[in-house]
Parts: C-alpha cells; sequence; structure tokens
C-alpha cells in the first residue's frame, strides 16, 4: 500500500515539475511582432498620420473659440470639460513623441537623416501646440513609461526653448545626406523644404513670444533678413487627405463628415461667413459672383446647397421666426442667419439640432477638398467635388507674409506702415492664389463665371488697402493686418487662436447668443481629464469661464478677448 | 373508452359501498419517540386511501376502518407506521433526520453530506429548473440561491447574463463565476468582438445549456468551496449535473420523458407617454424635432406638410406630394414590438441493466423575442452513461453537442440623440408623439434606402434597422468528459477524467446599405474556435480510522487545463447589390474591426496544478478539512507563475454531539462552521513582454500609396506582474427548528482580493495608457441568510415560505496614492471606478456645481452648471437584496411565487434622463406655458429668479451634466410565478404514461420602480456594458422581456 502512495506522490511532483517548463513557450504574444522588429519607415507613419490627427483637434478647437466654426457654448464656463482634451493630450504624448523618440536613435543608427529630421520636427510642433493649449506641461519628464508615471510639468517657456532647439537639430539632420523616407506626406523627402519649413516655425515660436520676449525681436530680424521661409506655395506646409472611403478612410475629416447622405453634420460660424461673403460690402455678396467686392475665396471657402432663404423657417431654423436678436448684438452684427443661403451657427448657440442637414452651408473645395460653390444649390452626397482629397493648412507661405507684415507693423523689422502694406498685399495675393488654385489641384473646375479674374482679386486688393490706409494708428493697421490674417486662415484655427489670444484681433467678433454673460473667454485648455485623474503631480484643474489662465506669451488683460 | 369509464364508476361505488358494511371505529394517539405528541399526523386505511385523518394537538384521533385492516400513519418529517387495526391503536413515529443525511455536490462533483461541509453551497433542484419559459440558466437562478447576484444585460432574447457571487472582488479582471458541466470547466464568458459602443453584445456561453437537461446546480460561493476548482473559481463555481451525467444512478426501469413548453415573450413594460404636445420646441410645431416640446395638439388635429413631402423623395413616394399630415398622438411605439414566442421540445430516455446505465437527451428551443429579427434557435443533443466494466474499473462518460444561434438587431449605446453606431433601440423610446413611427413607410421603394420624418433622414428608421441590421452569433459547441476509476481497494480509487469543451463561434455584424450609419453598407464576421481541455488524476482514499472515534479521508490529484483561442475576421464596407450579405459584395475589407482591434487573434494558456485535500471527523459531529493547491501559470514569468494557497474548514453538529440538545421537539438540526480560505486570480495572456503594434492600410494617399504603419504598444508590459490572492474568511449556522418546520440558516464571509491585477491606466504623458500592476485591495463582505418556514403540511398540503435575504458591502483599499482612481467600465462620464475608501464601482460623471449648501449653481443664461471635475455621484450597488419564495402544494397541484426586491443601488438611466429631455411622456405633460424658475443659486449667491421656458429648464437640464441621469434603482418584482398539476399516479395506471405535469408559468410578470418618474415604467435590473463587471449604467437599452407560458411533461 505504501508503495503505492510513494509511486503516485512521485508521479503527481515530476508531471507537475515537467509541465512547468513547457509553459515559458507561452508568454511571447503570437499576434504581434517583438520590439526588435521596429521600422523607421513605418514608425514615421505613425507620427505623421498622428500629427495630422493633432493638428486637426487643435484646429478644430481654435476655430470654433474664434467663431469659424460653431461652438456650442453657452457660457465658457460649460462649453468643455475636462474629458473633451483626452485626444490632444493622447495623440500628443503616446502617438507622436513616444513614437518619435523610438524613431529618432533608429533612425539616427541607420543614417535615416530625413526621417530623424521630421521626428524632431514635428516633436517641437507638437511640445508647442500642447503648451499653447495647456500651458506648463511635462516635458522633460515625459514618455518615459514606468520609469516616471508621474512627470512634472515643465516651464512653458522652457519648452518653447527646446522646441527651437529641436528645429535646428532637425535642420542639422536635414542637412545631412541620407535616404530618403518612403513616406513623406509633407515634402516627398525633399530636405530643402524640411528646412525651410523648420526656419518658419521657428519665426511662428519667436513672433508668438515677441510681447514677453525682448530677445525674440532680433531673431525674427534675422530670419526674415535670411529668407529662408515658406514664401511659395510649394513650400507650404500642407498635410494632404486622400479620397479613399473606406479601409482606410483617408478624407479631409470635415469633408467625411459633411458630404455624406445625411447632409452635413456640422455648422460653420455664423460670423465668419458674414466676415467673408457680407462685412466688406454691408450685405452679402453672393449674388454677383464677380462684384467689386466679393472675396475671391468666398465659393471656395463655402458650399452653400441653398442659394436662398427658402428652406428657412421655424422647424429647419428656429431663430428665423422665433427668438428675438440678443440685446448685445448690434444692428450690423449677423444674428441667425447670414443671407442667400448662407446658414450657419452663431456663437453659443446650444439649441437642439433642426433637420437641417441638407440646407446648411458647409465646407467647400479649400480646404476640405470639398465642392466648389457655382450656385448649385444642390444637397452633399457622397464622392462630390474634390471628394475629401483635402489639406491641413499648417502653414501656407501667405502666413509667412502675414507674420512679415505683423513684424513689420509693430516695428520688429523696419519699414514701417508702407513695407507692412507690401507684405499684407503679397499675403492677400499669395492666399487667393493658394486657395482658388487648389480647386484645380483636386480635380475640380470652376467656370468663367464664378472664377475670379485678376480684375476681381485686384479689386478685393485695393478695398482691403483702402481699409488699411483709412486706419489711423499703427495699431488699427495691426487690426487691419490681423483680420486678413484670419480671414486667410480659414482651416486653420490653431493659429486663428493663437493669434487672437496674442493680438485680440478681429476686434468685432460675434458676442454669445444667448448668454449675455458668457464669462471670461477661454485662453487656456482646460487640463485633460486622463492628466488630472491620473497624475499625481498634475498642477490643479483650472476653472473655465470664472479665471483667466493665459499662455505664457499671453501678457494681455483679463478681459482683453471674448 | 366510454364503457371503461362507465365501468370504473360502477366499481368505485360497489366499493364504496362494500366497504361501509363492515366497519370498527379505531381510536389512538400518535407520539414521537419521545412521547410528544404529533399534532397533523395524518391516519389512513391502507386499502382505502381516501379514509383518513388527522390527528389533534394532544395528538389523539379517530377513524372508522373495515375491521382487521391496515392503517398507517404518517406525518411530515418522521418515518411511517403502520399497525394491524385494532379498537385502540397508538403510534410512536421516529423522527427522520433529513438533514442529517441530505447529500450536497462539492468540488469535483464528490457528494458529500452536507453536515460535513465547513462553507455553504446552494443546491437548485430541477423543480426550479423545468419548464420554466426561461432557455437562459442563469436568469433562472435569479433570486433562488443568497449570494447570487444575476443582471440581464437586455430584454432581448439570447442576451449575455451577468452573474457575481459575493460582490465584485475585482476590479479590472473577470468577475464571472467558473462553469463546470458535469465535473468539467467549460467557457461561460462571451466572445465579445468590440466594446459595447458598436452594439454588438455577445451573448453568454451558458446560453448553450438546455435548462431541460439539467438535473441540478449547485453554487459554490466561497473559496473554500473553490479551493480545489483553483484560481478559476476564485469568483464562485456553478456546478450543472445534466441527466446524462447523473444517469449513473438510474438502474432498472427504463423511460422516456417528453417536456414541451410554449410561452409569449413580450416586452415587460413601456413609457406612458404625453398625449397633449407633440415634436417641437417651445410649443412652436416642428415635426421633424428629435424633441417633443412642440404645439399642443388640437381637434381637429392640425395638418401639416407630410414628412415625406420633399424634394428628395418625391419620386419615391409621388402619393406624399403635397400631401398633409395630422399632427395628433399616434401611440406607435407599443407598435414597434410584437409578441414573441419560446418554444422548447426536450426528449430524454434513459435506462439501463445491471451495470450499464445511459441517459439520452435531445432538445430544441426556439425564442423569438419580442422584436422582429431577435430571435435564438438552439438544439442541443447530449447522452452520457456509466458502465461498470469489472469489479475494479467504471467508466462514465457524457457528451453534450449544442447549436445555438442568436440573432439580434445591434443595440449599441444612445444618448438621446442617436446612438455611437447602428441601434434598434437608440432612437425608438424617444419617438416624438405625433410621429407614427409604424403608419409611415420606412424604406424607399426605389433604392431600398431608409426613409424617415427627419428631413435630412439624418435619423435612421428603427424599422428599417429591424429589417437590415443584424447581429448574429452561431455556436457549434461540443462539451464531453471521459471517466475512468479504478478501485484499487475497497475506499481507495484512482480516476482519470479528460474532459473537453469545443465551440466554433461564427459572429456576423452587418447593415445593408441606405441606413444613416454605414450608409454604404457594412459586414463584419468572424468565426472564433475556443478549446478548453482538461486532464485531471486524482486519488482518494476514505474512512480511514485513525482511532475508533477519528476518521480520515484523503484526495489529491493533478490537473492540466489549456486554454486555446483562436479567431479570424474581417470587415467589409461599400455593399454593391443591396441584401446580400456576403464579403464578396463589398468593394472595400480589411482585417481590423470597428473599434480598430485586430480580428486575427491567437491566445494559448495553460495551467498547471496540484492539490490535495484531507477531512478528519470526530463521531460523525466535527469534521475538519484541510485542503491546498498549487498552481503554475503561463502568463507569468517563471519566477512568478507558481503560486501555493491553502484552506481550512471546520464544521460542528452540536445537536449529534450533546445528549441534552438531541430528540428536542423544538431543535432538531443545528450545524456551526467556520472557514478560512485563500485563492488566486491570474491576469490574462501576453502582458509581461513587450510588443510592437501593427497596423496596415492606416491611410491612402491620393495618388493611391498605402501607409502601413509600425508603433509602441500604449500597453505597458510589465514582467514582474504577480498572481493577486484572495482570502476569505465565513462562518455558517444552518438549522432546522420547530419540528424542522422552520429552517434557518445564516452565512457571514469576508473576502479580501489583495494586491490585485490591476489595469491601472496611465497619464498619456508618460507615453503609454495602461499597464497591469499588482495593487488594490477590494473587500466584499456580507450575510446570506435563507428562511423557509413551513406553514401547513400535511398529508394534502404543503405551503412552504421561502426568504433569501443578501447583503454584501464592498471597500476599495490601497490603490496607490499615483493611480488616484481607476475608471474599469462604462466612459469616464458616466463609469464605474475603484476609489479608495468608497464601495466597488461607484459612479462618476459631471454633475451639477453646488455652492457650499449644497445647492445647484445656475448660469447666467438660466442653466445648470456642470462641475469642473467628475464627481461621485452615484453607488451602483444595493443595500440589500430580498427574495419571497411561496411555494403551496395541494396533492398534484403546486403553485409557486416569487417576488424580488432590491433595496437600493443607483443607476444612470440614459432612457429616463431622455425622456424627460424630450419631453415625450406623461411626467412631463404639464402646462408648458408657464416660465420655469430652476430651484438654485446665481453665481453671485442670491437665489435664481432667471425665467427659462419649460423646453430649456428640461431640454438643457436634463441633457445637463450626466448626473441628470442618476436614480434610485429600488425595485420589487413578481420575477416568477407557476402553477402545475401533477396528474396522481392511479389515473395514470391504465395509461402508457408514467406520469404527466402540465403547468402554467410567467416570469417578470410585473415589476414597480417607486423612485423613478411615475410614467417612464423604467426597469433598473439592467446593464447596457454587455456581460462585464459595470453595473449602473444604461443607455438606451430597451425594455425587459416578460414571459407567460405552458408546458406540459410526461413519461412513459
Amino acid at each position: 500500500m505504501k508503495f503505492i502512495k510513494i509511486i503516485l506522490v512521485t508521479t503527481l511532483f515530476t508531471t507537475a515539475v515537467a509541465c512547468n517548463k513547457q509553459l515559458d513557450g507561452l508568454l511571447d504574444n503570437p499576434n504581434s511582432p517583438s520590439l526588435s522588429t521596429a521600422d523607421v519607415d513605418l514608425l514615421l507613419n505613425t507620427v505623421q498620420l498622428s500629427f495630422s490627427y493633432l493638428f486637426d483637434d487643435a484646429s478644430n478647437t481654435g476655430g470654433q473659440l474664434t467663431r469659424q466654426q460653431t461652438w456650442f457654448g453657452p457660457t465658457y464656463s460649460s462649453a468643455y470639460n475636462p474629458g473633451s482634451f483626452n485626444g490632444l493630450w493622447n495623440t500628443g504624448y503616446t502617438s507622436i513623441l513616444k513614437n518619435a523618440n523610438a524613431l529618432i536613435p533608429l533612425a539616427q543608427a541607420q543614417k535615416r537623416y530625413t526621417a530623424s529630421g521630421m521626428a524632431k520636427f514635428m516633436k517641437a510642433y507638437t511640445i508647442t501646440l500642447l503648451v499653447d493649449a495647456f500651458g506648463d506641461i511635462p516635458y522633460s519628464e515625459a514618455v518615459l513609461g514606468v520609469a516616471n508615471p508621474n512627470p512634472k510639468t515643465d516651464a512653458s517657456a522652457k519648452i518653447y526653448e527646446q522646441a527651437i532647439l529641436l528645429y535646428d537639430d532637425a535642420i542639422k539632420d536635414f542637412s545631412t545626406a541620407g535616404a530618403a523616407p518612403a513616406n513623406d506626406v509633407f515634402y516627398g523627402g525633399n530636405t530643402a523644404k524640411w528646412i525651410t519649413a523648420s526656419k518658419t516655425m521657428k519665426l511662428k515660436l519667436l513672433m508668438q513670444t515677441r510681447k514677453v520676449d525682448a530677445t525674440s525681436h532680433a531673431k525674427i530680424a534675422a530670419l526674415i533678413t535670411a529668407g529662408d521661409l515658406i514664401k511659395t506655395i510649394s513650400g507650404d506646409l500642407n498635410f494632404k487627405y486622400g479620397t479613399n472611403i473606406t479601409s482606410p478612410d483617408s478624407r479631409h475629416p470635415d469633408y467625411a463628415g459633411n458630404y455624406g447622405p445625411n447632409g452635413a453634420g456640422e455648422y460653420l460660424g455664423d460670423w465668419f461667413m458674414w466676415a467673408v461673403a457680407a462685412e466688406k460690402s454691408g450685405s452679402v455678396t453672393a449674388v454677383n459672383p464677380k462684384g467689386p467686392t466679393v472675396d475671391p475665396r468666398q465659393r471656395y471657402y463655402f458650399y452653400r446647397q441653398n442659394t436662398n432663404g427658402a428652406n428657412v423657417n421655424e422647424v429647419t431654423l428656429f431663430c428665423s421666426t422665433n427668438l428675438q436678436r440678443p440685446p448685445n448684438y448690434t444692428a450690423e452684427m449677423p444674428y441667425c442667419y447670414v443671407g442667400a443661403g448662407y446658414w450657419g451657427r452663431d456663437h453659443g448657440d446650444n439649441g437642439g439640432t433642426p433637420p437641417d442637414g441638407q440646407f446648411k452651408t458647409t465646407w467647400g473645395v479649400y480646404p476640405a477638398g470639398g465642392e466648389v460653390d457655382q450656385n448649385q444649390a444642390a444637397g452633399v452626397k457622397l464622392e462630390m467635388g474634390g471628394k475629401g482629397a483635402g489639406i491641413l493648412p499648417i502653414w501656407n507661405s501667405e502666413f509667412t507674409y502675414f507674420v512679415h507684415a505683423e513684424a513689420a507693423i509693430v516695428g520688429i523689422i523696419p519699414g514701417g506702415a508702407a513695407q507692412a502694406k507690401t507684405f499684407l498685399t503679397a499675403a492677400l495675393k499669395a492666399s487667393i492664389a493658394k486657395v482658388t488654385g487648389f480647386a484645380a489641384t483636386v480635380g475640380v473646375s470652376v467656370s468663367a463665371t464664378f472664377a475670379p479674374t485678376t480684375a476681381t482679386i485686384d479689386n478685393y486688393v485695393s478695398l482691403v488697402m483702402a481699409e488699411y490706409d483709412a486706419a489711423a494708428t499703427n495699431e488699427d493697421k495691426l487690426a487691419v493686418i490681423m483680420k486678413e490674417y484670419y480671414l486667410a486662415l480659414w482651416g486653420n484655427g490653431w493659429e486663428a487662436y493663437n493669434n487672437y489670444r496674442l493680438t485680440g484681433y478681429p476686434k468685432n467678433m460675434q458676442p454669445t447668443v444667448f448668454a449675455t454673460n458668457p464669462g471670461l473667454f477661454v485662453r487656456l485648455f482646460q487640463y485633460p481629464q486622463d492628466y488630472v485623474g491620473r497624475n499625481l503631480n498634475a498642477p490643479k484643474q483650472r476653472a473655465l469661464g470664472t479665471a483667466v489662465s493665459k499662455a505664457f506669451w499671453d501678457n494681455n488683460p483679463d478681459n482683453f478677448i471674448k | 373508452m366510454r364503457k371503461k369509464l362507465l365501468l370504473s364508476f360502477f366499481v368505485a361505488i360497489f366499493s364504496f359501498t362494500a366497504t361501509i358494511a363492515q366497519n370498527i371505529t379505531v381510536t389512538g394517539k400518535v407520539t414521537d419517540d419521545k412521547n410528544v405528541p404529533i399534532e397533523g399526523a395524518v391516519v389512513t386505511e391502507k386499502a382505502q386511501t381516501n379514509n383518513r385523518t388527522i390527528t389533534d394537538a394532544s395528538g389523539t384521533y379517530r377513524i372508522s376502518v373495515k375491521a382487521g385492516s391496515i392503517i398507517t400513519a404518517t406525518s411530515v418529517g418522521f418515518e411511517s407506521k403502520q399497525a394491524t387495526a385494532q379498537s385502540t391503536t397508538n403510534f410512536t413515529l421516529k423522527a427522520l433526520r433529513e438533514e442529517l443525511t441530505e447529500v450536497v455536490v462539492t468540488a469535483l462533483g464528490i457528494k458529500k453530506e452536507k453536515k460535513a461541509l465547513g462553507y455553504a453551497v446552494s443546491t437548485i433542484g430541477k423543480k426550479d429548473l423545468e419548464l420554466k419559459p426561461e432557455i437562459d440558466v442563469a436568469r433562472i437562478l435569479n433570486g433562488k440561491a443568497p449570494g447570487v447576484n444575476i443582471l440581464n444585460t437586455s430584454g432581448l432574447a439570447g442576451s449575455g447574463t451577468n452573474v457575481i457571487i459575493r460582490g465584485l472582488s475585482t476590479i479590472s479582471g473577470n468577475a464571472q463565476p467558473l462553469w463546470v458541466l458535469d465535473g468539467v470547466p467549460i467557457d461561460g464568458g462571451t466572445n465579445q468582438q468590440t466594446s459595447f459602443v458598436y452594439g454588438n453584445n455577445a451573448p453568454s456561453r451558458f446560453l448553450d445549456l438546455d435548462v431541460n437537461n439539467i438535473e441540478s446546480i449547485d453554487v459554490l460561493k466561497g473559496l473554500s468551496a473553490t479551493v480545489l476548482y483553483g484560481e478559476g473559481g476564485s469568483n464562485g463555481v456553478i456546478l450543472v449535473t445534466t441527466k446524462n451525467q447523473s444517469s449513473g444512478a438510474v438502474k432498472g426501469k427504463s423511460s422516456v420523458t417528453v417536456a414541451q413548453t410554449y410561452s409569449v415573450n413580450q416586452f415587460a413594460n413601456l413609457p406612458e407617454y404625453n398625449t397633449s404636445y407633440g415634436g417641437g420646441f417651445d410649443l412652436s410645431l416642428g415635426l421633424a424635432f428629435y424633441s417633443n416640446w412642440g404645439a399642443k395638439f388640437t381637434d381637429p388635429p392640425t395638418e401639416v406638410q407630410h414628412p415625406y413631402d420633399r424634394a428628395a423623395l418625391n419620386a419615391a413616394f409621388p402619393e406624399f406630394k403635397g400631401a398633409k399630415y395630422p399632427y395628433k398622438f399616434y401611440n406607435s411605439v407599443p407598435r414597434f414590438f410584437r409578441d414573441g414566442s419560446t418554444k422548447n421540445t426536450s426528449v430524454n430516455f434513459k435506462g439501463g441493466s445491471k451495470d450499464v446505465s445511459y441517459n439520452v437527451n435531445f432538445g430544441y428551443t426556439d425564442d423569438q423575442g419580442f422584436v422582429t429579427g431577435n430571435g435564438v434557435i438552439k438544439s442541443n443533443i447530449g447522452m452520457g452513461g456509466t458502465a461498470k466494466l469489472s469489479n475494479k474499473i467504471t467508466i462514465s462518460g457524457s457528451l453534450n453537442n449544442s447549436n445555438t444561434n442568436v440573432n439580434s438587431p445591434p443595440t449599441s449605446p444612445s444618448f438621446g440623440s442617436g446612438s455611437s453606431a447602428p441601434s434598434l433601440y437608440g432612437d425608438v423610446m424617444y419617438t416624438p408623439t405625433a410621429v407614427d413611427l409604424i403608419g409611415l413607410p420606412w424604406e424607399n421603394p426605389i433604392d431600398r434606402s431608409h426613409v424617415y420624418y427627419r428631413a435630412n433622414n439624418g435619423m435612421q428608421n428603427p424599422t428599417w434597422t429591424l429589417h437590415n441590421a443584424f447581429n448574429q452569433d452561431k455556436t457549434s459547441r461540443t462539451i464531453g468528459n471521459v471517466r475512468a476509476k479504478y478501485d484499487i481497494k475497497k475506499d481507495f480509487f484512482l480516476t482519470y477524467t479528460y474532459g473537453f469543451d469545443n465551440y466554433t463561434n461564427d459572429q456576423m455584424y452587418a447593415q445593408n446599405k441606405g441606413g444613416s450609419y454605414y450608409p454604404r453598407g457594412f459586414l463584419r464576421t468572424s468565426t472564433a474556435y475556443n478549446s478548453t481541455l482538461n486532464h485531471e488524476i486524482n486519488a482518494a482514499y476514505s474512512n480511514i480510522a485513525i482511532t475508533k472515534d477519528i476518521n480520515f479521508d484523503i484526495l489529491g490529484g493533478v490537473v492540466s487545463k489549456e486554454v486555446l483561442f483562436k479567431q479570424f475576421g474581417v470587415k467589409s464596407e461599400e455593399q454593391l447589390v443591396f441584401g446580400l450579405l456576403d464579403h464578396s459584395n463589398f468593394v472595400t475589407h480589411d482585417i481590423v474591426n470597428e473599434g480598430g482591434g485586430d480580428m486575427d487573434y491567437q491566445s494559448q494558456q495553460q495551467t498547471l496544478a496540484a492539490y490535495a485535500q484531507g477531512v478528519f471527523d470526530y463521531k460523525k459531529y466535527v469534521y475538519l478539512t484541510l485542503s491546498g493547491r498549487n498552481s503554475w501559470s503561463s502568463t507569468l514569468e517563471a519566477e512568478n507563475r507558481s503560486i501555493l494557497y491553502p484552506s481550512a474548514n471546520v464544521s460542528f453538529i452540536p445537536t449529534e454531539a450533546f445528549t441534552f440538545l438531541q430528540n428536542k421537539k423544538n431543535i432538531n438540526y443545528l450545524k456551526l462552521s467556520g472557514s478560512y480560505a485563500t485563492s488566486a486570480r491570474f491576469p490574462g495572456p501576453y502582458r509581461t513582454r513587450a510588443a510592437l503594434d501593427l497596423s496596415t492600410r492606416r491611410f491612402q494617399t491620393v495618388a493611391g500609396t498605402i501607409l502601413n504603419s509600425n508603433s509602441i504598444s500604449n500597453f505597458l508590459p510589465n514582467s514582474a506582474l504577480k498572481a493577486e490572492l484572495l482570502k476569505e474568511a465565513e462562518f455558517g449556522i444552518e438549522s432546522k427548528l420547530f419540528q424542522s418546520r422552520l429552517s434557518l440558516d445564516v452565512h457571514y464571509y469576508n473576502r479580501t482580493a489583495q494586491n490585485q491585477i490591476l489595469t491601472s491606466l496611465l497619464d498619456p504623458s508618460t507615453g503609454f495608457t495602461a499597464q497591469q500592476i499588482n495593487a488594490g485591495d477590494v473587500n466584499n463582505k456580507g450575510f446570506e441568510v435563507q428562511i423557509a418556514y413551513k406553514i401547513i403540511r400535511n398529508k394534502d398540503w404543503l405551503w412552504e415560505v421561502t426568504a433569501n435575504w443578501t447583503r454584501n458591502r464592498s471597500m476599495v483599499s490601497n490603490i496607490p496614492t499615483e493611480l488616484k482612481e481607476i475608471n474599469y467600465a462604462g466612459y469616464s462620464s458616466p463609469g464605474n471606478y475603484a476609489i479608495n475608501g468608497m464601495p466597488m464601482g461607484v459612479i462618476k460623471a459631471y454633475g451639477f456645481k453646488r455652492d457650499a449648501n449644497g445647492v445647484r449653481i445656475v448660469n447666467s443664461g438660466g442653466d445648470y452648471i456642470y462641475t469642473d471635475d467628475l464627481v461621485i455621484v452615484g453607488d451602483p450597488n444595493a443595500n440589500y437584496q430580498l427574495t419571497g419564495i411561496s411555494s403551496l402544494t395541494y396533492k398534484g397541484f403546486s403553485f409557486r411565487m416569487q417576488i424580488n426586491y432590491t433595496d437600493g443601488g443607483d443607476i444612470y438611466s440614459g432612457t429616463t434622463r431622455s425622456l424627460l429631455a424630450r419631453g415625450v411622456t406623461k411626467d412631463t405633460e404639464f402646462d408648458r406655458a408657464a416660465p420655469y424658475i430652476l430651484p438654485g443659486v446665481k453665481e453671485d449667491g442670491s437665489v435664481n429668479n432667471q425665467q427659462v421656458s419649460a423646453t430649456q429648464a428640461y431640454f438643457n437640464n436634463m441633457f445637463g451634466p450626466d448626473e441628470s441621469g442618476m436614480f434610485d434603482a429600488t425595485v420589487v418584482r413578481i420575477s416568477d410565478m407557476s402553477l402545475s398539476y401533477a396528474l396522481p399516479e392511479k389515473m395514470l395506471s391504465k395509461t402508457p404514461f408514467g406520469s404527466l405535469t402540465v403547468s402554467a408559468n410567467g416570469s417578470n410578470l410585473w415589476y414597480y420602480a417607486p423612485n423613478f418618474p411615475k410614467y417612464v415604467n423604467f426597469d433598473p435590473e439592467v446593464s447596457s456594458l454587455g456581460v462585464s463587471s459595470g453595473k449602473g449604467l444604461e443607455f438606451i437599452n430597451g425594455p425587459s422581456a416578460r414571459r407567460m407560458g405552458v408546458s406540459l411533461r410526461v413519461t412513459f
């Protein structure tokens, strides 16, 4: 009997031990490759695509706050919650910074300098965007994984300095010979263009800090003097979307969300459409496509599904019959409906969404890759216009000229108002050329009735110049420059938001429609929920609307902008 | 036939007249063995069973019987006795000690005397399982076992079911119990393909079981009970014994049992809609609105432009061009539903000879839900048997095959204005009252796309969804086991068991083109193969006499469990020809699902374990059990792989031990038990080593270049991950009192899961978003009480009332401060959180901002302000749950009713919130012209005096912060009721039937949730998160189901 027991126990024990060894083979995940197989080109694709998500996300929020896109409001305290900013934070850190950090040493080791330069460039852009959005953020302690689960913040200004260094580093990489990356969706591996873009981004950062850092002025002047900046369309820093609808949906998000069988999903800002289509002439100028006061970009920016007010009624546009013009809206201020089919939403309108998807105005060909408004008055549908092959205008040559004009009028570079005027003219012409020329690049033809001619373009430029000349002081002239800059920034709500916070222009923006006292304007986003909820060292959450938090470069008064 | 009846009638008459011929009167006393009179004992003339009487309080009786006949005395709880009738005939009945001989099934299918267990086991017999209208075995368990919490994910047929035993003790891990079928662990999980956000909640795999083939279910709740099952048993074990396995007990007579049930499956309740106002805003008529704040109805109704009188539809619907549409109350939502039906046929053959027994079972179930397109078709075949090959070897085995096909329109979460993906209920419940959901055509006759009342067709017609959106889950499954037992000598045997559970699961999720979601069509199919293999060798040696009074049983074994899961899937978009759901009819194909998850996936894990258990008993009234198990898991690195966990329990029966407690009239049985046990939990596979994420076809440039990508995973591996340890102490008292009329069982448990395997969410600025770590404790303690009282018991009547009371309190602690809190289910707002010092699963959401006095603050627009941060807005855990079961039998009739009451617990109800915000129910049928002032203070602290419209007050604020959706989920429910009648054997003796039972059954017949708005009629016992640890979150889930039916069972 004892014998059997001994055999039994021994068998059990040896079986258990033998099997234990075989368990090792089940530790590696058979579904994923190991880290050692990471590939520079494939990592770079992650970084580039994530970069487009980051910019698009930030641009939408910026566009909403600056009245380009719709903002539901109704007050600044209730408009956003910290969860709304998780996406920006996640994309910035986990998709861009982490993968860029993994890519850079790998690319350097393989002498793939263009790839490492691009990663540095996008890293620099990302951290400054996050600073502009959130203020102080983790940087030196960030993206260390388990080594630091609670990164502390770095001062915003220090991160800006780091970004400048990263751009310089990127320029060094771009200047070193190496194999081009397999996919460079911006410049197709052209390192000269990357160098120009890097210098232009440095200029942008320096301009942003011009009010708080006097040392920036000389650096700005030096960069402008050297002149290696984005000044031609071919040098524009644009993310270019495709036309594929599914697997993968590669269309411009503002196209994908609006050109479908359910009609347009998104509202455009009434005020922005008014500023483009009506402000200069005092009435909506869509009727005459070549009228003397028509903005040549108008029909490229916006696509009207209705060219008149036939479908404006209490169901589709409740305020058109039922609400009173708010007391804080002056007589000139657009309210509810712009006219001639230009149909969006007022700032801070949080009403329910009526069935207006087939009526409201949506994104045109520029920059979303939609349709050119040629009075078709047809509802949106799939595969219309440019089929979604839009762009993210992260930086265009006209922006460089506007920055030149701004630098000149505030005295950072010599030449004063006259020099600024020259730059402003160049900026306007570059903007109009970019926007009107864009249609052809995505296969949309514009009939002669609607295509602007040199004369109509000149008309518009002279209209602005007259305004510029009429402006009494340099500050007033700056207002004209910044307003035109703002109008040129369609599709780049991010710079519109940065400029608004820095300069306070445009001045006459539409007030909130429901709340007479909407609270203080959002000058910095709330910290994301994922950050304050998970990081022990996260700063105290800021309340929106009731107190002002500003970017480090924003030294303007608390009630500076609304 | 008629002749026979006539004949038997005469026979009865004559026999009756014959008996009254020669009677004597018998008197006597019936007492128990301590000479205590027995009241209510039945004395019967054996040859004439309808001649009987009952004893009075002093135990005496009087009966007139045929001289020289045999009379019997019986009483419940006593052995019956018989005697030849004399003028004085006394009976002394011996008490039956059923409580001492009651046998329960414990771990590994070992049958044990209940008195020897130091822990609680709940047994649910086939009486409670058979002939129910419900086809999901877990739902039948609801309320029947204290400590077991069942939560339905939906009222749809085939939807998943959450089973939580003794509270949720894991923050990130699987909380579902282990299912063991005929002694072999099976997969009771779900194969959820994507997040609940996409609306394809998969059924629970225990749906594959045929309820009518189940002999009994034993629920092992505590760790002490489950220690031999190892880490799989840490959430409790549900032991299912099928008739196939139990056939070993059947010897001799062969029989065939046929059971047929038919029931109607309906929605339990719907909101009561307001009949005065229709669609629109601020009293202005807007038929095309989502909201129901429009103009008042008039008589005759206002004629408005027909919703289909629009340019885009003029070609398709010329009849509506220029047509008018009466703006009135249509009450169309109830007509969206249908009466479903459930048919179940079950046939069982059993029989055997001296050394062989067998059982064969067929089952077929057709369960059609209360919406078109929802149903379950299930067929089961099972067989099992035992053969004694020689004196030493016994072979037994069982094989159960099932084919389960669940169809359902998808139900993705909705927040009151459309849903995240196609959803059956997304827009149904708040259909504006003037929209004729049923009367309006739902399909465009030209291209078969959906049409609905919104001018831009932006809301997918729910009826179109029913016909064109599909969620299908097909499973073909075989579960079996073979067991060879070798008797080495008397009381010493060796067993080898091989068990397997293999299934193939095909899932399809599709929508034809023409909807507002996936306008170009969508098809995702996946095929998963799951295999669970279990090898087990054990040896048991029992009745080893250590001394005269001490006996010892020992059991030991080794077990290997391998789980292999493999799946492949394809997602296609852009349908070519309408209606055909075949990948070749779609233009683009991809292998990632809607959530971006890779559908080509496999995982393999293996667990090895060795266990031993010894039981000492002292004079059969003190039992001490010591057990231990050591497990090794393939999911952890070698140095952390092994974990040993012991357990001990003791049981003591004072009524056996102390003579002064013996033979008492009112104390019949008393057992005290205590245990301390441990268990472990292992992580899922592949959490310890880094891997690279791979993504193909991420982007296609305008020139057609495809961009593929690599990225460093956001999931940070942790090579130091260890198993998690659970500890539990349990104490119990079981008793039978007052001549065994009253039984009272009380169990207390206190369980702590320490150093949990926690999915810690990281601040993305670390570069990662999640990692599994060992941290955080969850403590659950509670009482499980079962009181049963036999109010009436005599020959014909038995009325027993049972109350099950469960109270569980949980507490989270030791979550490292750097994690702050863990959002483990739902959204971040609203979602379930684990927070130190709080019960598990508290709900956090954006709340109403309040001043220092707790008064809500109103902004300058007249609406409430949101809090800046997420705040705790509720606790989904109930205070307690009480089930009352009344069971009444009279001769062959039995009537059973079960009432469940849940006290407290909070729920976020997306349905209630949306119905109020949209103004569709009678709750908002008040004077809407009056201005409203929201109670609260303004930002400057003064009392709010800003007037807003009724529309704004409700629309902006019920759709304000998520806190507006929080309600107390107290609910009382008649969970089931049944009346059945078994024909007396006498009546069947001349028929081929051995038994015949007919019954009428109903489940979820009525409920009332007092703390919800009156007319919403919301059923709070649901969860929109599918089978998960989430609780108290509902995102427009649709009504629950009510089933009523009849059934028949005959045995030949």
